[in-house]
């Protein structure tokens, strides 16, 4: 049993021309070994693009509707949903570049990089998702 | 219509790269490929972020192609910086944390 295991289930849809901003469903496995292989990595990869771009979108929707409360900066002991997409916008994307290095030279991706990733991925559509924008 | 004209170039764009060989004839197709892409993905971010994977999977697609030359790999990469350019720049549009803002 491979140990291993993404199960991505990406569910976009496109708004209007104002806000649009990409609906996702997804559940990731973190890794238990200590290094995962880059063809694995690759597919969490190119989820996180997806995420990136929708990213993109909500700090944009954030910019528009800065009262928005799924926009709420919290403060830096206790962050809000927009510190947080930030965080988490910024360790996917160190992640997945550290992923993609590794790719071209063939090297497999450390436990710790990967699982960066992951919990970028998992934490960051609920909070692009809160804006309620369809 | 922006956003249906965008996804049907990239829809075909991505029919056409299995069946790229190594001919000249295929030289000139991966270029005209990437001046499509350096000239849509403007747009795919403005208009089609949700496009933004059917772009990465043609750059991966094409960086896999050993037909694709240095210059023109190095134009990939810029296309695919683009896109993360587009990230930062809306990041620090609203970065509470960004230098010169107050902070709570």
């Amino acid at each position: 049993m491979k140990r291993i295991i993404p199960i991505v289930i990406l569910a976009v849809s496109l708004g209007g021309c104002t806000a649009e901003l990409a609906k996702f469903q997804q559940v990731y496995t973190v890794a238990t070994t200590a290094t995962v292989d880059p063809s694995q990595a690759a597919i969490a990869v190119s989820s996180f693009e997806v995420l990136e771009a929708g990213a993109t979108e909500y700090f944009k929707y954030c910019k528009i509707n800065p009262a928005s409360a799924a926009c709420a900066p919290g403060t830096k002991a206790v962050p809000g949903p927009l510190r947080l997409a930030i965080q988490y916008d910024r360790q996917g994307r160190a992640a997945r570049d550290q992923i993609k290095a590794a790719g071209k030279t063939g090297q497999l991706i450390s436990k710790t990089v990967y699982n960066l990733l992951i919990q970028a991925i998992n934490n960051l559509p609920s909070i692009i998702n809160a804006t309620g924008v369809q | 219509m922006t956003a249906t004209l965008i996804t049907t170039i990239l829809a075909l764009i991505q029919q056409f790269l299995p069946l790229l060989g190594t001919s000249a004839a295929t030289a000139r197709m991966i270029e005209s490929i990437i001046v499509a892409l350096e000239q849509i993905v403007p747009l795919v971010i403005e208009f089609v972020p949700v496009a933004v994977t059917s772009v990465q999977n043609i750059i991966a697609l094409l960086k896999g192609d050993s037909t694709v030359t240095v210059e023109q790999w190095a134009r990939l990469d810029a296309i695919d910086a683009a896109l993360d350019a587009a990230n930062d720049q809306a990041i620090a549009a609203v970065d509470p944390d960004a230098p010169g803002t107050i902070v709570p």
